[in-house]
């Protein structure tokens, strides 16, 4: 994998860009042909009424022909420009609009984290750790009802990424199977080709519309056509004209969407190489995905995910409809790849599950600070996950007390688990949260409360984040209204000293983000595009807070946040201490998300040389980065300190 | 007869026209009705998604019922009228539940359901005022323990309930709005039932009072 997570993102974006210029050609091609059907009909239209029956003008001259009609380019224009561009923008419209949608229109039930047995925790605990592993907060997790082994990751970004799972998916595979579907679906989040995806979509769905207009317009002409034939009228040539053109665009949308879909394929099959690639990067299991798909293959059923999986074909795991459109590669050819393998070798469907000795190291204890190591490290590998986070990010979810966890899991204790993490551990100063708060909640959430804080308190300070991201899928089935409330007692808690720490910041920075955009409407996501120069200022903004978080001494302040800026290629002044809010700093964060991807992992290198500057990292610090990675939409792993030696 | 082959040319000109324009305002009426047709469906299935949080909670709740009857047999010897009747309403609402759990956009089912649980909540505090004659029940451990956990269920429930009820008030709004409601009409989107406990006394928690 010589790419990584940002060169992956702005891939994927530059791939659309390639996209809609193919597409705008398609749009040219379509209105040449039509114009040339519009004239070439024109002119005979023209003929037929210029050729009268009457016999006095028998020795006219046949009229010029046509070639030039701006009324007919200009509808023409119109007509495909609405129909084609309308259908697209409206389908990537609809699909912008979050992975729970998708999910939703597909008929996926939300799996309640609180009440899952079985397989269905199984399959939980292996989203969580993988989500843990890779730093983005679990994504809610849907199912659907169908026995066949498929799974699928939808979302505009990671942020919003949701992941859908075939009953028979949960059910047939093993846990290791199941890990590398998952991983998989993890790597479709990190690679952007959801991003690509919903393009794909749209585009091919213009095209369909205008293949569809075509056949409904021929179709009433057809009937209304014959019906006036039988009362005896004689105005044919109107209605024969509208059929031909109808048939012309029929034929134009029905091709384009042909060509659309096989150009859909290809792309869909190069992801899903990539993507199981990544798995076995993701598991260090290559028996995992491989028997996954063994399975698939061993199976034979056909794979019917009702009327609208055509469309959403290439998003899932395995093909979901047989055709020659294959949007994944043949399940052997996938096999011997991951197996490395010729593909004649890989036999049909044999059951060898994956057996591999599963790091069960014990964890007894973690040590205190954070190697400056790791903190480069963690910003190197963003949006990739390695066998050994897999691990650590599950002995880290083991770590944490069982009734913490629970907690999590519900929507009712998560809000106050979260609320636990954000209070103070004693003292007046609790005493003083715990009374803003006390109208916004009653008797029974503060006994729950206490006790919740009292589990929170103990644990060492970088099991708070993975605790945070633990609650997201069970908050993200809070109602606008009670999410509104929930948000309200956090501010609450949050300001009621007067400051706003590190962690409070990261806290409501990574609730907002995952939590709040799910009320927001898709027009406000922007591809990142920008560069670092045209936002310098606020990028220097960035900087300079980390700077002073990261160091004491005010020349310490000075070299930090110069180094920072070195590292950036940009010139700024050093704004006052008391400039440097951490309420200005997610004002200017807002802004940053409008960058293009390989600025923003220059940015996440720069924060991270202000912050270790002086050679040394907080936890807190730590997690403030993790606070600004996901800011701007780049999932960061944990910083986990190793664990001591067992 | 120049004049005349230019006049039909605009003629048919102006009927692509015509026709180009009749096909551009089908189009964005077929686009947009499809547009309100799936947005009918996430809404739908946001409330099933959301009544499954308060199945979850009523199930639990419907399992340490017969615990607190149980634990109750023991001390209240007198009783045995209103300890049958909290099984009975117990059972009545738990098969109700189960009927709405199957589909919860069903009214009729959830209207049956929110009856018994009226009817449940209401046995359950009448139970707790009759407990008052019973010093030594209400200081057993094991009904302290059933009594905080029947508590903190409710709690649950109540939350569940708002989140439900949103989700379901604002599917409702969508499918009455113009012009959703044409296609509600078309496709048959049930209006989705509330879930509300009925009477007001009992909408409050049962409380219990050790003191």
């Amino acid at each position: 994998m010589a790419m990584n997570f940002f060169e992956h993102q702005d891939q994927a974006r530059r791939r659309t860009g390639r996209l809609v210029a193919y597409f705008a050609m398609a749009v040219l091609c379509i209105v040449v042909v039509l114009y040339l059907t519009g004239i070439i009909l024109l002119n005979w239209a023209q003929q037929s009424s210029a050729s009268p029956s009457q016999g006095q003008y028998q020795t006219q001259v046949q009229p010029d022909i046509v070639y030039w009609n701006w009324e007919v380019l200009l509808g023409v224009i119109g007509l495909s420009g609405l129909i084609i561009g309308g259908g697209s923008l409206f389908r990537i419209h609809q699909l912008s609009s979050g992975g729970n949608v998708v999910a939703e229109s597909l008929g996926g039930t939300l799996l309640d984290p609180g009440s899952a047995k079985g397989d269905e925790r199984k399959l939980l605990n292996v989203v969580e750790e993988m989500a843990i592993a890779s730093g983005v907060p679990v994504p809610p997790v849907y199912i659907i009802d169908d026995d066949s082994i498929n799974a699928f990751a939808a979302g505009f970004k990671p942020t919003d990424a949701v992941i859908g799972v075939t009953r028979g998916c949960m059910q047939k595979l093993d846990r290791d199977q199941l890990q590398g579907v998952i991983a998989h679906e993890f790597s479709h989040i990190f690679n952007g080709d959801m991003r690509l995806n919903i393009r794909l979509i749209g585009v091919i769905y213009g095209l369909l519309v205008m293949g569809l207009v075509g056949l409904y317009v021929l179709r009433i002409t057809a009937i209304s056509g014959a019906g006036r034939r039988s009362s005896g009228g004689k105005k044919d040539g109107g209605a024969a004209f509208i059929m031909i053109f109808a048939a012309v665009m029929m034929l134009l949308g029905f091709v384009g969407t042909f060509f659309g879909r096989l150009i859909q394929a290809s792309v869909s099959r190069q992801r899903e190489f990539l993507a199981d690639a990544s798995a076995v990067q993701f598991t260090r299991n290559p028996n995992g995905i491989a028997g996954a798909l063994r399975a698939i293959g061993g199976m034979e059923v056909k794979n019917e995910m009702g009327p609208r999986a055509g469309e959403y074909n290439h998003m899932f795991f395995a093909q979901a409809m047989n055709s020659v459109f294959a949007s994944h590669p043949p399940v052997q050819e996938r096999v011997a790849r991951i197996e490395q393998v010729p593909v004649d070798s890989v036999g049909p469907a044999s059951e060898t599950s994956g057996q591999t000795a599963s790091a069960t190291a014990g964890v007894s204890g973690f040590a205190g600070g954070v190697p400056t190591a790791q903190l480069h490290q963690a910003v190197d590998s963003i949006g990739s996950v390695d066998a050994q986070a897999v691990s650590r990010a599950s002995q880290v979810i083991k770590s944490l007390p069982a009734s913490l966890v629970d907690a999590a899991h519900a929507t009712w204790s998560a809000r106050l688990l979260v609320l636990g993490i954000l209070l103070d551990p004693a003292g007046p100063e609790r005493d003083r949260q715990l009374k803003q708060i006390q109208t916004s909640l009653d008797e029974g959430h503060h006994e729950q409360l206490k006790i919740l804080q009292d589990g929170v308190k103990v644990l060492h300070p970088f099991q708070k984040l993975p605790l945070l991201d633990l609650c997201i899928p069970s908050l993200s089935r809070l109602s606008k209204q009670q999410y509104d409330e929930f948000m309200k007692i956090v501010q609450d808690v949050i300001k009621s000293d007067g400051q706003i720490s590190l962690l409070e910041w990261t806290v409501y920075t990574v609730l907002e983000k995952h939590l709040g955009e799910r009320f927001e409407p898709a027009s406000k996501k922007h591809p990142g595009t920008r560069s670092i120069k045209s936002l310098s200022t606020e990028a220097n903004q960035v900087l300079a807070t980390a700077a002073y978080l990261g160091q004491d001494e005010p020349d310490e302040v000075r070299s930090a946040h110069a180094a920072g800026l070195s590292v950036l290629g940009i010139e700024g002044r050093l704004p006052e201490a008391g400039e440097c809010t951490l309420r200005t700093l997610r004002r200017v964060l807002m802004k940053l998300n409008t960058l293009r991807y390989a600025d923003r992992q220059k940015l996440l290198k720069a924060v991270s040389a202000c912050i270790d500057h002086d050679g040394q990292t907080t936890i807190e610090e730590a997690q403030m980065l993790r606070g600004i990675a996901d800011s701007i939409d780049c999932p960061m792993p944990p910083i986990m300190p190793e664990p001591a030696a067992a | 007869m120049m004049f005349k082959s230019i006049q039909s040319i605009l003629a048919m000109s102006g009927g692509v026209i015509t026709v180009l324009v009749i096909v551009g305002v089908l189009v964005v009426v077929i686009l947009f009705v499809i547009g309100i047709y799936n947005k009918l469906v996430v809404g739908r299935n946001r409330v099933k998604n959301a009544y499954a949080q308060i199945d979850v909670q009523l199930n639990r709740r419907y399992d340490l019922i017969p615990n607190l009857v149980e634990t109750a047999k023991g001390y209240m010897k007198h009783e045995r009228e209103t300890l049958e009747a909290v099984t009975e309403a117990r059972n009545t609402a738990a098969a109700a539940a189960k009927a709405v759990a199957s589909d919860p956009t069903n009214g009729a089912a959830m209207k049956s359901l929110t009856g018994a649980e009226g009817t449940l909540s209401g046995l359950l505090s009448n139970l707790n005022v009759s407990m008052e004659a019973y010093p030594d029940l209400k200081a057993s451990q094991n009904m302290m323990q059933v009594q905080e956990e029947l508590t903190s269920t409710e709690n649950k429930v109540a939350f569940a309930r708002q989140a439900y009820n949103d989700s379901v008030m604002q599917f409702n709004v969508q499918r009455e709005s113009f012009p959703d409601s044409i296609i509600a009409g078309m496709f048959n989107f049930q209006e989705a039932q509330m879930f509300e406990v009925e009477d007001e006394k009992v909408r409050e928690v049962p409380k219990v009072d050790f003191s």
